[in-house]
């Protein structure tokens, strides 16, 4: 139950009410997640950060500077961002949900069914965000978007303030899987890889949220990937899902899962072989 | 915080806590249309708001986050009386049913036209895909933006909304606005909810957390002390008084089985107790006071489990029977539990409690045995269905209230005569001193055909004199309501080479759950409203329903014909594809014509002997053909992508209209003194259409304009009796009650034309706009001077018709619904790419709402066969109690290409030739899709739903 209710005028003013409230806080973005019946946010207090001016898409020569207030309608609509971004927010099928939600607040709950975490990692963004030292100084950081989320705890006062997305040509992908189009995802997976000079893959990251089970890496995979260990389609597809973690739920037994998410990443593996779909 | 914004235009200053949602802000403010019908779990748009120029959901926004914003809410549409030209255009459209989301959905359409005043098809479903329409489906939303765009841009309509029939009628068969659709739409104050009054008390429910136990005790003493609470009942100071809640007939077909608390719970979320106090939050600090203990025994799931030998009983109580007890009965009852309370059957169900048997039937035509030996083939399947949640946006509520000594209760119920009969039993009053007002429904699909709340609302106001309002949580619909039964439908069926049908057995093992509302009829039905359509001389069927512990099942729209269909159509196809004929060939050489005699029906009445009657009108056959051509039957598609494969497949389908010597219709109509009329009507509207079909009646008879009609129905002081709206009623005998009430007023006013002119009834006629015509004089006496001499010091006395309906002839409805999908070899997936849902409603007097009921019945059975389905663990507790988890289609889900088509009959006994509509169309989906999944992929899936982990399963895939 919400108890109180501030208004941010920028986020070094989020950040320090934040603190001051000793943790209580929560920043307040689209409101989809913190506001709905069973969120998994504790909520007393609330920061909006709706005013802070992180509300736009800005072309910034070498990335794309999205606000952490974008909404999914914005992503969906901008010209300047890459078709997968665009595909994943749709993912979030609700016109109407997608005016509110925010991507700062997707990346933050990072969930297990999460619309664009998969895409996002698979994409290599990077995350301006905001904090203080412990002196409380306001500080600016940027880091890549894997390593917020696999330290996610030691970023929870952190305000994410901006993504960026390096405009180079990278072949980015997801798909996602679900019983109607509202309902949680059994599998979202993102796969994202480089060329090299000599066409090879490079860089490759591959990622799936997992209902039940968290979002994944296969690290492994990956470098197999680039190593040219795995020779088809459906190699990758019998390592992803082997290697993927999944339990039974009401989304699909465990076995469905490590399924889709085999035949997902190997479907894009083969897509990104073809030269077809996914490259912005 | 002060809070400043404008709202509809108008300059608004607030003082409101900024931390509460804005929708508790607008409805603080009036705009009590900004609804939410999931408990803010953000999904059904029933909250829908635009801020700043963009729809957002209210309940998911801050009140504090619109200071300075610009707000509009659906209320704010209509310009004072007159609707906007995009509310119009959706009752023009007849997508305004039950109508609880349709303010939401007119504001989001306006929106959308605002910005985008040339929308695609895809930009519409995106502008509608927040939101949850339950009702109506969708497809006739694309057609109201298009009458909306035509409006704007010419003044008129230039489309055809829907066909219309009868030429020689002016108002029947035409498509005319629902009489109710701009209160609806406008979102004027319409539901049970709109009526509660300041100072209303709430009632709050605690519920059992386990499957099955013995309330061993019940301690409220702190509970009583909490500030606020007025009352609190349970299984210790209820009334010692038997019933059950399924709203049928008087004697039900349904055992007695509870009373309002039991000393047993029978599923995670029976009640255990109900606290009354001043304020909802005062109420439930009290329910968290309450100790209960309980002795846990053993629960049963499943029709398998509840038949074992050494199952644990659900109900040992002390059976009795108002008629018909056997002979043994002091020997049945000496192993009774006293703690399980009694189950009384008022006529023999053929149920044998300690066997779990809530109730069973047997019957059977020919000789099935020979039939199978005569065969070349005989198959024996077995298909599961699974529990389906009606889902109505409006949750089951209630307010109660006292007017002197009486109980006034303010319900959204397709049944206000059986809720009077079953509260005046629970409560132990006469009738007369209740009145039950039968509001606007917000959505009921057969779950408000049960008296599940009205019970204990109407008790608690009858013991406290106070008024108390009662609302179910989205959870409580899910855990503590009518579902449909699971059921596991064995068909055994034999032809021959030729396609010919030799014999077909059904094994119906229904699962009731705790209680035995509709335990014999809802299995039943999955016989006798599918055999029917087969001309086989073999036929039997065994129905056995069982006791569980699930969550309550009831009635849904179909009542057990989608399951009985599911099995026999599929079993079917199953057949022609092991004897290598056209599962169409075989349709059309197996189907009932007209004159038909329906033998099988002698054994199939609701617990009585039934009617054995010839099929009458039959639209089946051209059901088929048509069918077959628009989806171009036997020709294959085939995909661009390799791993889609595409198949066809098809279902005949039929129901019944109402039930034939068991309900019954009334209605009054009178003569207003200016010569317009007034309607009483014992019908129970549900959003469907009803008040428009008795509005037709009268204004067809008596050859006046609609608008020169009203209506008030289902309203028990005010209205004459009428079983109400289920099994596919309302227009068969409501309508026709109606339509007798009209002709009855008809001859009333000719013969008190005759008086007043001075001249012989024979020559008299009625004639446009409201008069009598002389033939042989040529005078004219108006309806108002008729009206007004009738009632002067010497007049003869207001005119009247009554019109009370009964019958033995059925007019039963069929069809064919007809699918082509998509299947996902690699992933499992099945896209529905064309539905097409063809079907006889004899005359559709209203055809474009009856267009969108058969939209909205094939979306939501498209929704129980491949998405939806409730799931419990292995301790009973509901795990989807959500409309996220469980998983109802949204505009998303819909066919790519979805038609719903009216054949042209007319039936010998409805009303201007009508039969029912809206039930039969949940029949076909199932079997249409299992069929076309086969011809893609070569599986049969048997159990809903169809989803891609079973088809993958099937596919050798994992
Ligand atoms: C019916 C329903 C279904 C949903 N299904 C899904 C789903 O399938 N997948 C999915 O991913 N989400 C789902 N959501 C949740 C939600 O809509 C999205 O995740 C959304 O992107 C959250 O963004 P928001 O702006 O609304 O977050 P908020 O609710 O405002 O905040 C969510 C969390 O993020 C934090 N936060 C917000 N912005 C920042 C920031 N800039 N820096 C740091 N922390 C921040 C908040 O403090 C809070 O802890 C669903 C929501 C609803 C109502
Ligand atoms: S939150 Fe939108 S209807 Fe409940």
């Amino acid at each position: 139950m919400i108890q109180s209710f501030y208004i941010a005028k920028d986020a070094e003013d989020a950040i320090r009410r934040k603190r001051e409230l000793d943790g209580r806080g929560v920043f307040l973005a689209g409101g989809t997640e913190i506001n709905r019946l069973g969120s998994s946010v504790d909520s007393d207090e609330v920061i909006s950060i709706r005013k802070i001016g992180c509300d736009r898409i800005d072309d910034q020569s070498e990335t794309i500077r999205i606000g952490c207030c974008v909404t999914f309608q914005q992503l969906v609509e901008s010209p300047l961002l890459p078709a997968w971004l665009r595909d994943a927010s749709k993912y979030c099928d609700s016109r109407t949900k997608r005016n509110m939600a925010t991507i700062g607040g997707n990346i933050a709950l990072g969930r297990d069914d999460s619309y664009l975490m998969p895409a996002l990692l698979a994409a290599k963004v990077r995350l301006l965000t905001a904090g203080l030292t412990e002196e409380g100084v306001y500080t600016e950081d940027e880091l890549p978007i894997r390593e917020y989320h696999a330290f996610k705890d030691h970023f929870a006062g952190t305000l994410i303030l901006a993504i960026l997305i390096d405009k180079h040509e990278r072949f980015v992908m997801t798909r996602r899987f679900s019983r109607t189009a509202q309902s949680h995802a059994s599998v979202t997976v993102g796969f994202g890889a480089d060329r090299d000079e000599a066409g090879n893959p490079a860089n490759v990251r591959i990622f799936a949220a997992v209902k039940g089970s968290g979002i994944q890496r296969y690290a492994d995979i990956e470098n197999a990937i680039e190593g040219d260990a795995y020779n088809s389609p459906e190699d990758v597809q019998f390592a992803v899902s082997s290697m993927t973690k999944a339990v039974d739920d009401l989304s699909g037994s465990a076995t469905y899962k490590r399924y889709l998410a085999g035949v997902a990443v190997s479907d894009i593996y083969r897509m990104f072989l073809s030269g077809t779909g996914g490259a912005k | 915080m002060k809070i400043n914004c404008v709202i509809n235009g108008r300059t608004k200053e607030f003082e409101f806590d900024p931390a509460r949602s804005l929708r508790e802000l607008l409805v603080s403010d009036g705009h009590f249309c900004v609804r939410d019908s999931d408990d803010r779990e953000g999904f059904a748009g029933s909250d829908t708001v635009v801020v700043d120029g963009i729809p957002v959901y209210a309940n998911l926004m801050l009140a504090g986050e619109v200071d300075g914003c610009e707000i509009r809410t659906p209320d704010g549409l209509a310009d004072g009386r007159r609707l906007s030209v995009v509310q119009q255009a959706m009752v023009d459209a007849g997508v305004v049913q039950s109508a609880y989301n349709a303010p939401a959905a007119a504001l989001l359409l306006t929106w959308l036209l605002e910005n985008n005043p040339d929308p695609s098809k895809e930009e519409i479903k995106d502008a509608l895909s927040g939101i949850f329409i339950r009702d109506a489906g969708y497809e006739h939303y694309y057609l109201a933006v298009k009458l909306a765009r035509e409006k704007i841009a010419s003044g008129g309509y230039t489309s055809e909304i829907a066909p219309e029939f009868r030429e020689e009628l002016s108002v029947v068969g035409k498509v005319k606005p629902k009489v109710d659709g701009r209160q609806l739409v406008a979102g004027w104050k319409s539901y049970v909810e709109d009526r509660v009054e300041p100072g209303a008390c709430a009632l709050v429910l605690l519920r059992s957390p386990h499957p099955h136990a013995y309330i061993t005790k019940i301690d409220i003493s702190e509970a009583e002390k909490m500030p606020g609470v007025l009352t609190i009942i349970t299984c210790e100071n209820c009334p010692d008084v038997f019933y059950m809640q399924a709203g049928q007939g008087n004697p039900e077909p349904s055992p007695h089985d509870r009373r309002l608390f039991n000393r047993k719970v029978r599923h995670v979320g029976d009640r255990v107790a109900a606290v009354v106090a001043e304020t909802e939050e005062q109420a439930k600090a009290a329910r968290d006071k309450i100790r209960v203990e309980y002795e846990l025994l053993k629960p049963v799931f499943t029709v398998e489990e509840a038949m074992a030998s050494d199952a644990p009983l659900v109900h040992n109580g002390v059976v009795e029977y108002r008629a018909g007890a056997p002979e043994n009965l002091d020997e049945y009852n000496k192993t009774a539990d006293p703690r399980d309370g009694k189950v009384i059957y008022q006529f023999p169900l053929h149920g044998d409690i300690r066997h779990n048997i809530a109730a069973a039937a047997h019957g059977k035509i020919g000789d099935v045995e020979k039939g199978f030996a005569d065969a070349d083939v005989v198959i024996e399947r077995t298909y599961q269905t699974s529990q389906i949640q009606c889902t109505p946006l409006e949750p089951h509520v209630c307010y109660a209230k006292m007017d002197n000594d009486r109980l006034v209760i303010h319900a959204s119920t397709q049944v206000p005569w059986h809720l009077r009969r079953i509260v005046a039993w629970v409560c132990q009053i006469p009738e007369n001193k209740i009145h039950v007002i039968k509001e606007k429904v917000g959505g009921g699909y057969g779950s408000k055909q049960d008296v599940l709340v009205e019970d204990l609302v109407g008790y608690a106001t009858w013991i406290t004199g106070r008024p108390i309002y009662y609302r179910n949580t989205r959870e409580e619909e899910f855990i503590a309501n009518s579902t449909r039964h699971p059921m596991r439908v064995t068909v055994k069926m034999g032809g021959r080479k030729d396609g010919s049908i030799t014999a077909i057995y059904m094994d119906v093992r229904a699962n009731t759950g705790p209680y035995g509302n509709h335990c014999l009829t809802v299995p039943m039905n999955a016989c006798s409203k599918t055999l029917p359509l087969i001309k086989c001389d073999n036929m039997k069927f065994d129905v056995i329903t069982y006791y569980t512990n699930i969550p309550p099942t009831g009635a849904y729209q179909g009542y057990g014909a989608p399951k009985g269909t599911f099995g026999l159509m599929m079993c079917m196809a199953e057949l022609a594809d092991k004897l290598g004929v056209d599962y169409m060939d075989m349709a059309k050489k197996n189907r009932v014509e007209e004159g038909y005699m329906l033998e099988i029906l002698k054994g199939l009445g609701e617990g009585r002997e039934g009617n054995v009657v010839p099929v009458g009108s039959c639209g089946l056959g051209e059901a088929l053909d048509k069918g077959a051509a628009m989806i171009e039957w036997g020709k294959r598609e085939v995909s661009v992508d390799p791993d889609w494969k595409i198949g066809k497949g098809f279902a005949m389908i039929q129901q019944g209209s109402g039930l034939p010597g068991l309900d019954h219709a009334n209605c009054d109509v009178k003569l207003l003194t200016d010569g317009t009329f007034m309607i009483h009507s014992g019908g129970a509207d549900l959003g469907t259409g009803l008040d428009t079909i008795s509005v037709k009646m009268v204004a067809e008879v008596m050859c006046v304009d609609m608008d020169r009609v009203s209506i008030l129905s289902g309203d028990t002081d005010n209205c004459n009796f009428d079983t109400g709206a289920y099994a596919s009623s309302g227009t068969y005998f409501s309508g026709n009650a109606s339509l007798k009430a009209a002709l009855d007023l008809k001859t009333n006013v000719l013969d008190e034309a005759a008086y007043q002119l001075g001249e012989d009834v024979e020559d008299l006629e009625l004639r446009y706009p409201g008069e009598v015509h002389s033939l042989k004089t040529g005078n004219v006496l108006t309806y108002a001077k008729l009206s007004h001499d009738a009632l002067t010091g010497t007049g003869r006395g207001q005119v009247t018709g009554k019109g009370s309906f009964v019958t033995n002839d059925s007019a039963i409805p069929y069809g064919a619904h007809f699918a082509q999908v998509a299947v996902n070899v690699r992933t499992g997936e099945v896209k529905v790419q064309k539905f097409y849902a063809l079907q006889d409603a004899g005359t559709p007097i209203n055809p474009e709402l009856a267009l969108c009921q058969m939209y909205g019945a094939a979306l939501k059975s498209i929704g129980h066969s491949l998405y939806e389905g409730m799931v419990l663990d292995a301790d009973g507790t509901c795990l989807n109690p959500n409309f996220t988890d469980y998983g109802v289609p949204m505009i998303s889900e819909m066919p790519d290409d979805f038609k719903a088509v009216l054949l042209d009959i007319n039936d010998a006994y409805g009303p201007f030739g009508a039969k029912s509509i809206s039930e039969i169309a949940t029949n076909g989906a199932a079997p249409a899709i299992g069929v076309a999944i086969h011809d893609a992929v070569g599986i049969w899936i048997r159990s809903w739903p169809f989803t891609p982990e079973k088809i993958l399963k099937e596919l050798g895939r994992m």
